[in-house]
């Protein structure tokens, strides 16, 4: 597959203030990072969540394949911007896994009331019991991916091999130990903060507050502190609630991971979370990766996984043979 | 520890660079011929092999039990060997049949030689042989016999013993002379005229 694919892997994060790019080379065990580059919107690409200049980002891109050398045999790996997807936790009769996920599909079908061929619905699932299955659903409208690969393709960048979920791009680096009991990841985006909630690695849920980075950098420092202040406490009580949620309010959390869109955020933000007093471990996300931290790490978070996923000779496809999911 | 990865987008088809691609078509060109030829070789010297139980053929055709000649060379040296043995049968069984049928004629020869002999002793200066034409098959090389000639005045006697002998005799009258004419051979015995 190497041989003749090429062993490149590139992640590419297209955010909302600019567009982060590493591609990795793999030469046998070993994983060699071989350029990186980082591309800030010279005007503004987003408004809240809105895109209003597509342009901008097609831009940016351009710049990254031009750094990156990124040819039509790279692996590539990105994101869809957090606010383009759906979640939805499902309980089904238990079945196979393959057929969960048509099943899962079945009913957000109905439950909207969208026809099948507009959106497109990625399951994770695992055993509830010997009669049910618990499912996590993402579910994303077929145009959505559509418009962002035509970003891709308007920078002459070839269709990505995955297109992961925004929320989940930082994830693909963090020290195996912090994954295990609970933990909660929060990720400020431009206009939303996403809180992740995992139980040893297992997804619980997702849920989002109305509060981002857009339009902290104009404030003075003080206001900055004070934005993240208010939003620990608002992640705070939005973990409550989701833990209520599940029934794991008497669980106790191990580990708090925090991330901002805005790098240089993260800073304010450290100062800010010091009021925390949900988990045991409250980690900055810099601090989460054995990683060089002048990398950018989301994208190289995408390299990782397209390497992961691609460099043991397997296909693309998720499911294998046997129809069960990877 | 395994965390959720979604995958929104499934690639249908994976690109490759055309130089990357025009090499791997030109290495599997190439490995698809060297099999062909490899195996081609391969075949072939089974093939040769398989036919060195008959040794003398192939030595006369030139073929070791090894041959690096493909397996059609190889059959067709051998059709060639086979052909020249065959047309050296053909000769040595014509030369055999040339020699059946000398003995044969030699032997008829020698019997109508040894009935003319009796005749004479039967009819003793009573007839002559004038001529003994003894015609045999065509590949049999024999010389016809002259004899003497002598008086007989019993054509009849002489015709009814040839006739015991098994030839058939006819009386030929040719200028003044009585002939007998037999089957296969003709014995020609004149008969003075008294």
């Amino acid at each position: 597959m190497g041989l003749l694919f090429g062993n490149c892997y590139v992640g590419l994060d297209i955010g909302r203030y600019k567009v982060e790019g590493v591609k990795l080379k793999k030469k046998g065990k070993n994983l060699e990072i071989v350029s990186s580059f980082v591309s800030t919107y010279k005007n503004k690409a987003f408004d809240g969540e809105a895109l209003i200049d597509e342009g901008e980002i097609a831009l940016a891109l351009g710049k990254i394949k031009a750094a990156l050398k990124i040819d039509i045999e790279d692996h590539i790996t990105t994101a869809l911007f957090p606010d383009r997807i759906l979640f939805r936790k499902l309980e089904l009769p238990a079945m196979p896994k393959d057929q969960a996920a048509n099943a899962a599909k079945f009913q957000i079908v109905k439950e909207l009331s969208i026809s099948p061929e507009e959106i497109t619905v990625e399951i994770e699932s695992r055993q509830k019991n010997v009669s049910s299955l618990e499912v996590s659903s993402f579910i994303v409208k077929v145009e959505d991916i559509s418009k962002f690969n035509g970003l891709l393709f308007k920078a002459g960048i070839p269709f990505p091999d995955i297109l992961d979920a925004g929320y989940f791009k930082f994830n693909y680096i963090i020290k195996e130990e912090l994954l295990k009991g609970i933990l909660f990841i929060a990720f400020e985006d431009i206009s939303s903060t996403y809180v992740e909630l995992f139980k040893d690695g297992w997804l619980v849920s997702i849920d989002s507050l109305s509060d981002g980075s857009e339009g902290v950098d104009e404030l003075d420092e003080e206001s900055i502190l004070s934005h993240y202040v208010e939003l620990t406490d608002r992640v705070q009580n939005l973990t409550r609630m989701m833990l209520s949620r599940y029934s794991m309010a008497d669980e106790v959390v191990d580990t708090f991971i925090f991330i901002s869109e805005k790098k240089k955020n993260l800073d304010f933000w450290k100062k800010g979370i010091l009021k925390f007093d949900m988990a045991k471990r409250i980690i900055p996300y810099d601090e989460a990766v054995n990683v060089n931290k002048n990398l950018p790490l989301a994208a190289y978070s995408l390299a990782i996984r397209g390497v992961s996923e691609n460099s043991k000779g397997k296909l693309l496809q998720k499911k294998s043979s046997k129809g069960k999911i990877i | 520890m395994k965390i959720p990865r979604v995958n929104f987008y499934r690639k249908k088809v994976r690109k490759v660079k055309s130089s990357k691609f025009l090499i791997a078509m030109g290495i599997i060109l190439l490995l698809g011929f060297s099999f062909y030829f490899v195996s081609s070789k391969m075949m072939d010297k089974i093939y040769a092999n398989a036919l060195s139980a008959d040794q003398n053929l192939l030595n006369a055709a030139g073929i070791s039990s090894f041959s690096a000649l493909s397996k059609e060379d190889i059959q067709r040296r051998i059709d060639d060997q086979i052909a020249r043995y065959s047309t050296l049968l053909n000769s040595k069984s014509r030369v055999l049949s040339y020699m059946k049928d000398t003995l044969e004629g030699v032997n008829d020869f020698h019997y109508t030689f040894y009935s003319v002999q009796n005749v004479f002793e039967k009819f003793k200066s009573q007839i002559s042989l004038a001529t003994l034409e003894y015609s045999t098959a065509s590949s049999t090389p024999i010389e016809m016999v002259q004899f003497g000639l002598e008086d007989s005045s019993v054509p009849l006697e002489e015709k009814s013993y040839f006739e015991k002998l098994g030839y058939k005799v006819q009386l030929v009258e040719n200028a003044g002379s009585k002939w007998y004419k037999t089957k296969s051979e003709k014995i020609y015995l004149f008969r003075r005229e008294k």
